[in-house]
């Protein structure tokens, strides 16, 4: 129609006015008439009828977009100019508040990002010395996830703020594509967590955290801008609008788009002073969004949001996320909990369990990154998590599934000169040891050590990425088959387990041997990757089965007891594994065909060579040597030695010494070992370590917040599995043994793990691995007064409080060997009682002058006393027995011993001068602590069902134990009455532990 | 912040010279209006922190008030700033749409930086610059049609305020802009 001239425009026009003037249904008949003739004008107006009738034409008036032309073009047209001292380079956009440059200053002819701020922000002098002030706080910070601010300056009426340039994206365009996925979302919410504690604890608020607010660097750093900023503009809004006649127009329109509202606290909704928990609650909201890509507070207008975020609970997450593990839930919860009170307190609280939900999470990070992005982990907490019973992935034989006791309670110091079953519990005991060594670990920091000296041929792992192959924390035991693809793991609590495949890839899990009550240990896959093999106890016999990799029947091939995963020789013949010969006081490494048949003794060993550590053999890649680890030297340090396949002759491979190796495995290319052992420092840590053959070099391969336990590789070496093992008490102070009444005393993560016990007056000391290594703390029941007693004791344990008040006895390596020490009550004047080569589990007579401890020798656990003054000691016992603990009346002694009749360690009670148990009990002290009560007529045990651990009580008089305490969760690891036997503390916490694939080794 | 600086009085007096029919006036006002469009278009944004929340009007309002004194105010000269306003808008967004419109064609690079939601989709910048060329059309053979498009459309002016610039009834402003409607979807769709 284009060629439609005016005057035919103005008669199609008239037609067609007069047309819609009249009812549809008398329009035909008009235009019949009015066009009689003309077909033409007729076929115009028609059309333009019809075109009238499309309503939603024109109907987004272009005024809007107009606006926003005018927006984004007011951006650009800085560009060129100088201002202060700076050149705008080009629009960088709209950050959080007010436009933002790149600019040049001018005098450094650095690279800024520019923000102004108009006058009317800053056109209170006291508000604007209050924000350079807390911008100043914020640039000493210097913390990562912080922006950092160069400069505040004024030019004319513009005030700047010129900070670092920031490559990447907004949190807001990242969102704009979707949710982020799980790892992801957790890897930005603690950056952001960390930035917020970081200034938190500056005392500076950010007050607007919002995506907007939220930069992701494309090298996977976060950055929070504009902290303390929003502070400018909060009495600055009101003042505008009473000042723009128009601005109150713009407020109320109800299709206006929502901006900070969606992110706003209650408390700043209804207008309230906010603080650092406003912060975590609009932080909550963020993390909301990126798990879900939804608002947990929708509304049509701003008010609607408000009032959502007043009155409404946010759909759970599950509704987004039908797998999202529960502490995720809880986190979220917590943060977004209407009353600031019962949010999290602090960001740095938040922080830590993020971080603990990360590691217990499915993540995929490359190490190198992970680790510096992490790095200054300092704690862990357990935010719902599960319970169930401690075991480790290479040591677990069933019977130790629970706890150490008393008696063995000194981890690696554990001996034990009798099997656990038959003759004895020598693996058991040795099991237990690890199980308290796994158990107890403390965060120091998540930092994957830079590769070091060592040459590049010989530090294959500086791609090493890390992923958490299960997430339920009781997944105990695990190995991968040769070929990488698949990882059998054990699944579920004691007398529950059943054996699991996982198919990698896809992350399916297929149960090949189903539960029956007895549990397993020692998985292994056989070398052409077709069976696995493992132990599991039958009537106290832990015979070796094998079964097909997809499940089937298992076959028996081994009766007798094999009390280590077995080793298969390179061309998958024979296997080495070992066996304890408690009657002999004797190890024995043996080798076997594959089929179980042909056992020949390879090399002999004393019980104390393994103490504290598995004897786990790994059969070299050229065939003729086998790698153990064992106790060499005075000091009980540990090596990894290489034991001659022809002849048994050994040879220490390296000069790096531990305190305790768990495992360890060849590399394919026989350059070096991959070991799991235990960290100097005696935090009961464990990481996994790479020894270089055969120059001996050590490097750690992680060096991190967890406790890396067991260890399986592929048959190139190119990945690994391991478990890792979490296990965080904290005191709880439990009047009259209530666990109602429970209250938690101390929150450093680790409190009383080695060791718990009152004072006389009623206050705690305890063992604390808070600060990187183990020490004794003591606090009042209230959790007030926490105070040092003593740093420097070196793998201390079991602090036992004299009677009298005047002293604390406990083990500690702190002069070499393990040996009982005696300080002051308030930790000064410290002395060292005994001289053996392994004393442990001290406790003090009521009278206050005799210590009773357990002195292990070579092959030998006695029971001992040592007068508190120092001087001779006298054994008390000739049998295998530890773990003394004297009655409150002096007479008798209950310990743990070896029953040799029953082949297993019970609680006997004995004279205080020594001799024969007088009273034995059916309680196993390799699964309970235990302790005389009070008034001495019973002794008290903990029995650990289902993951959760409780207290009981057995009667000396025989009859029937009861039991005492009634928690529902957690476990118990220590636990003592106070004097007067009203008040019980407790060491308590949950405890996890999940399969861990390393790959990328190579 | 190289501007053009005027006083009130000045925008007054080009103001009444427009309405008086001084063709001159008008160059002079163009880049004065504009400027404060832009102006206030930045301030808008540092308290909106984005556009969407942005009225022309309640932007236009504000621009007049500022620019004009207003004891020497006619009343008409408020409809011819508006006026103004509205081919002022029209120009900016056309434009902008145009060159987006282009780059979209692969006639340039475009800058996608921080923030930086463009004010346009693509698909909206085509539309308005087809609907654009439509109306230039429809000034051809029905000026008054067009020009209650604009201020309508592009102006974002009321009905009430409409009819005030054109000096026609409201009643008359609905009519020319239904039949102009569609008669533009006649157009762009036809």
């Amino acid at each position: 129609m284009a060629d439609m001239n005016r005057e035919r425009w103005q008669e199609v026009d008239s037609i067609f006015e007069a047309a819609l003037a009249r009812p549809a249904s008398e329009r035909d008949a008009f235009l019949d008439e009015a066009c009689a003739g003309d077909p033409d004008l007729r076929a115009e107006v028609d059309s333009l009828i019809a075109s009238e009738a499309t309503e939603d034409f024109m109907n987004d008036p272009a005024f809007t977009d107009a606006a926003r032309v005018l927006v984004q073009n007011a951006r650009h047209s800085l560009t060129g100019q100088t201002i202060g001292s700076y050149q705008i380079l080009e629009s960088l956009g709209a950050g959080g508040m007010g436009e933002v440059y790149l600019a040049l200053h001018l005098r450094t002819n650095r690279k800024v990002a520019l923000k102004l701020l108009p006058a009317a922000f800053m056109n209170d002098g006291q508000r604007v010395r209050r924000f350079q002030q807390e911008a100043r706080t914020v640039l000493a910070l210097n913390h990562p996830n912080i922006v950092t601010v160069y400069d505040i300056e004024q030019a004319g009426d513009t005030h700047l703020i010129a900070t670092e340039v920031i490559e990447g994206e907004t949190l807001r365009q990242r969102l704009s594509r979707g949710a982020l996925d799980l790892a992801e979302a957790l890897d930005v919410a603690i950056q952001i967590a960390g930035a917020l504690a970081a200034a938190h604890e500056a005392g500076v608020v950010h007050r607007d955290i919002k995506p907007e607010n939220v930069m992701l660097r494309p090298d996977g750093f976060v950055k929070v801008l504009d902290f303390g900023l929003a502070k400018l503009t909060e009495r600055e809004q009101r003042e505008t609008s009473s000042e723009l006649p128009t601005r109150a127009l713009v407020r109320t329109d109800a299709g206006m788009v929502i901006g900070t509202a969606n992110y706003m606290s209650p408390e700043q909704a209804r207008g309230q002073e906010v603080d650092a928990r406003t912060d975590t609650f609009s932080f909550g909201i963020m993390f909301y969004e990126m798990l879900t890509g939804n608002m947990p507070f929708s509304g049509g207008t701003k008010s609607d949001v408000m009032a959502a975020i007043l009155q409404n609970e946010p759909p759970p997450l599950a509704r987004f996320l039908p797998k999202a593990p529960e502490a995720l839930e809880w986190i979220v919860t917590k943060t977004l909990a209407k009353n600031r009170d019962e949010r999290y307190q602090t960001a740095k609280e938040l922080l830590t369990d993020l971080k603990r939900l990360k590691r217990r999470s499915d993540y995929q990070v490359e190490a190198a990154r992970f680790g510096s992005t992490t790095s200054g982990d300092s704690g862990f907490v357990a935010p719902g998590s599960d319970t169930a019973t401690n075991r480790t992935a290479a040591a677990d034989p069933p019977a130790a599934t629970a706890e150490a006791t008393r008696t063995l309670s000194s981890a690696e110091y554990v001996i034990s000169e009798i099997k656990r079953h038959k003759r004895g519990v020598m693996f058991t005991v040795a099991g237990i040891a690890f199980l308290v060594i796994a158990a107890i670990g403390i965060v120091i920091g998540i930092r994957y050590l830079r590769p070091t000296s060592l040459s590049q041929a010989t530090n294959p792992f500086r791609q090493t990425k890390v992923a958490k192959l299960t997430t339920t924390g009781n997944a105990s035991q695990a190995a991968i088959s040769p070929d990488g693809k698949y990882v059998v793991h054990v699944t579920g609590g004691a007398g529950k387990q059943s054996l699991l495949l996982r198919h990698i890839a896809t992350g399916s899990d297929k149960e090949i041997v189903a539960a029956n009550g007895n549990d397993f240990s020692w998985l292994t896959f056989s070398r052409d990757g077709s069976y696995v093999l493992y132990s599991r106890v039958e009537a106290g016999i832990y015979p070796l089965f094998q079964v097909p990799v997809l499940g089937g029947t298992p076959q028996k091939l081994i009766a007798d007891d094999v009390d280590t995963r077995v080793s298969f020789s390179p061309d998958g013949k024979r296997f080495a594994f070992m066996r304890g010969e408690p009657q002999k006081g004797e190890t024995s490494l043996i080798l076997a065909n594959a089929d179980g048949t042909h056992e020949q003794v390879l090399s002999k060993y004393k019980v104390s060579d393994f103490s504290g550590n598995w004897p786990f053999p790994s059969w070299a890649p050229d065939g003729q040597t086998i790698a153990v680890a064992h106790r060499t030297g005075n000091d009980r340090s540990t090596n990894v030695v290489t034991v001659r396949v022809a002849d048994g002759q050994e040879k220490q491979i390296t000069s790096q010494q531990w305190p305790n190796i768990l495992a360890l495995s060849w590399l394919a290319d026989a350059q070096g070992l991959v070991i799991t052992a235990g960290e100097p420092e005696a935090t009961y840590q464990h990481q996994i370590w790479f020894v270089s053959y055969p120059s001996g070099e050590a490097r750690k391969i992680t060096s991190d917040a967890n406790n890396y336990v067991g260890l399986s590789l592929t048959e190139d070496s190119s990945s690994l599995v391991t478990v890792q093992a979490e296990q965080a008490p904290n005191l709880w102070l439990a009047p009259n043994g209530d666990a109602a009444r429970a209250k938690q005393i101390t929150s450093s993560r680790g409190d009383g793990l080695a060791g718990v016990a009152f004072t006389p007056d009623g206050r705690i000391v305890y063992t604390s691995v808070a600060h990187g290594s183990r020490e004794l703390w003591v606090v009042n029941t209230d959790g007030s007064g926490q105070k040092q007693l003593m740093s420097d004791a070196k793998a201390m344990a079991g602090p036992f409080v004299s009677p009298d008040g005047r002293y604390v006895v406990f083990s500690s390596a702190r002069a070499g060997a393990p040996n009982i020490w005696r300080i002051n009550i308030d930790g000064s004047n410290p002395k060292q009682l005994t001289t053996g080569t392994h004393d442990q589990t001290p406790s003090i007579s009521p009278d206050s002058r005799w210590v009773f401890y357990t002195a292990t020798e070579s092959d030998k656990q006695r029971l001992r006393k040592v007068p508190i003054d120092g001087g001779e000691s006298e054994q008390l016992t000739d049998y295998s027995s530890g773990g003394a603990l004297v009655s409150p009346d002096g007479k008798q002694i209950a310990c743990a011993y070896i029953d040799i009749a029953k082949k297993r360690w019970s609680i006997g009670v004995i004279s205080i001068e020594g001799g024969p148990p007088i009273k034995t009990f059916e309680i196993s002290p390799l699964q309970a602590r235990f302790q005389w009560s009070y008034d001495g007529r019973a002794v008290l045990y903990t029995v650990t069902r289902d993951g959760v651990t409780n207290i009981w009580s057995q009667p000396i008089d025989g009859s029937p134990p009861k039991q005492v305490t009634d928690f529902k969760s957690d476990q118990i690891f220590r636990f003592d009455w106070s004097h007067d036997g009203k008040r019980l503390v407790l060491a308590r916490g949950p405890v996890s532990s999940d399969v861990v694939l390393i790959s990328n080794l190579r | 912040m190289t501007a053009p600086e005027s006083s009130p009085h000045e925008m007054t007096q080009l103001l009444a010279a427009w309405s008086d029919g001084d063709r001159e006036a008008l160059d002079k006002l163009l880049p004065l209006v504009e400027h404060e469009l832009h102006r206030l278009a930045h301030r808008y944004m540092n308290h909106e922190r984005d556009g969407h929340t942005l009225q022309t009007t309640a932007l236009v309002n504000e621009a007049y008030l500022r620019l004009i004194d207003q004891r020497e105010m006619r009343w008409q000269n408020r409809a011819h700033f508006f006026a103004i306003a509205a081919q002022m808008m029209r120009r900016i967004l056309i434009d902008h749409a145009r060159k987006q419109a282009y780059a979209k064609r692969g006639g340039g690079a475009r800058k996608v930086s921080l923030d930086e939601v463009d004010a346009l989709t693509d698909e909206r910048a085509q539309e308005l610059v087809a609907l654009d060329e439509a109306l230039a059309g429809l000034a051809r053979i029905d000026e008054r049609k067009s020009r209650v498009v604009e201020l309508r459309f592009f102006g974002g002016m009321s009905v009430e305020e409409t009819a005030e610039v054109l000096k026609i009834s409201t009643d008359t402003v609905t009519r020319d802009w239904h039949r102009a409607r569609a008669w533009l979807h006649r157009e762009l769709k036809g």
